[in-house]
């Protein structure tokens, strides 16, 4: 299979962290991936001031700001009155204290969790699956965000839907699919 | 009955990544592996500088008490310096970072404010740091083996057992 490409020349990102060393190293990585400078904030509050006249295309902020949890600013962005910007994909960080706050995120709409510290290999991963997999988004009264089930796509390569998956060796439908598919196009179906 | 709506909404994300062009994987990887590694020197200083803060908050601890606001302090940095010495390779810091973390925060949810624990942590972290005399491999595991007792001795259980058992990404 050919190495995925991405092209993400003008994408704007917005990455929010209340360390500064981790924001450049987020953001230095962001570059290297050929994206251009993320607009930072440290703290919700910031994000919301710049978010109420703004767009992003990506959002990356850790699981806890200094004001707020990730869980309520995604739950804010992913109102309905914030139009189309409430589609935004979001990227939530998660350090090893802050663990317990994943499902939250989860059920606060983030698009995907990564633990820190995040490797280049594992961020690029994450930002190609969000850009190229579509995930319906629902509205459910109490939930606005994207699909969490994974009936008909993936979750990114080395994610399983269930803990025990990896060790059972679990193959999903669309994996096994994926994969004849890509045999047949090989012309080797087997 | 509530309702229930679906949007299939094309983000700009996908729409500008799709576009002809761009990085191979292995090469925007690479570019910002690269990156990462002219950070080294400042992630050494900032995994210092962390250190030094909570050498200051264990200075200032009296009668081998930390009260909560402390070790919420104390939490904070070793949480910051996990990230840090993972980051730059420096596992047996980040492990011993790790053990810190769970302790500080089986303290605080017991309502305890025992600061020997942390200060055997502290002195560790100061034994793993970067720059300082290299341990053999089962030197570190025995370090990392007595911090174990602690947890054990508390009975506490690591931040990682009691996190969501969702899969996320490393």
């Amino acid at each position: 299979m050919g190495q995925a490409r991405l092209n993400l020349k003008g994408v704007q990102a917005l990455l929010l962290d209340s360390d500064q060393f981790s924001r450049g190293l987020i953001s230095s990585m962001l570059r290297g991936f050929g994206m251009d400078s993320p607009i930072i904030g440290q703290t919700g509050a910031d994000a919301m001031a710049y978010l109420n006249g703004n767009g992003v295309d990506l959002c990356i902020m850790e699981a806890m700001l200094p004001d707020m949890s990730g869980a309520e600013l995604i739950r804010w962005l992913r109102r309905p009155e914030m139009d189309k910007i409430r589609f935004v994909p979001v990227v939530v960080l998660t350090s090893y204290a802050q663990l317990r706050l994943v499902s939250a995120a989860r059920d606060g709409g983030a698009n995907i969790i990564v633990r820190k510290p995040v490797s280049p290999q594992g961020l690029f991963d994450r930002i190609t699956w969000i850009a190229r997999v579509q995930r319906p988004f629902i509205d459910a009264g109490n939930y606005s965000g994207p699909d969490r089930r994974f009936q008909s796509v993936d979750p990114p390569d080395g994610i399983w839907k269930r803990g025990d998956d990896a060790n059972r060796g679990q193959e999903t439908a669309p994996r096994v699919v994926n994969k004849l598919a890509e045999a047949v196009s090989k012309g080797s179906p087997q | 009955m509530k309702t229930v709506m679906t949007h299939f909404p094309e983000t700009r994300l996908a729409k500008l990544a799709a576009r002809p062009g761009g990085l191979m994987r292995d090469i925007a990887i690479e570019n910002a592996m690269k990156s990462i590694e002219s950070m080294r020197g400042e992630g050494d200083e900032a995994i210092k500088r962390e250190m030094d803060e909570i050498d200051k908050i264990m200075a200032g601890m009296q009668k081998n008490r930390l009260p909560a606001d402390q070790l919420k302090m104390v939490l904070h940095r070793a949480d910051l310096i996990v990230t840090l010495a993972a980051t730059f390779g420096y596992e047996p810091l980040a492990r011993c970072m790790r053990s810190l973390c769970d302790v500080a925060d089986g303290l605080l949810h017991n309502g305890l404010d025992d600061g020997a624990p942390v200060a055997v942590h502290v002195r560790s972290m100061r034994l793993l740091a970067p720059g300082s005399a290299v341990l053999s491999p089962p030197q570190v595991e025995v370090v990392l083996g007595e911090l174990a007792k602690i947890l054990t001795h508390y009975d506490f259980s690591p931040i990682s057992k009691q996190a969501d058992q969702i899969p996320i990404a490393k």
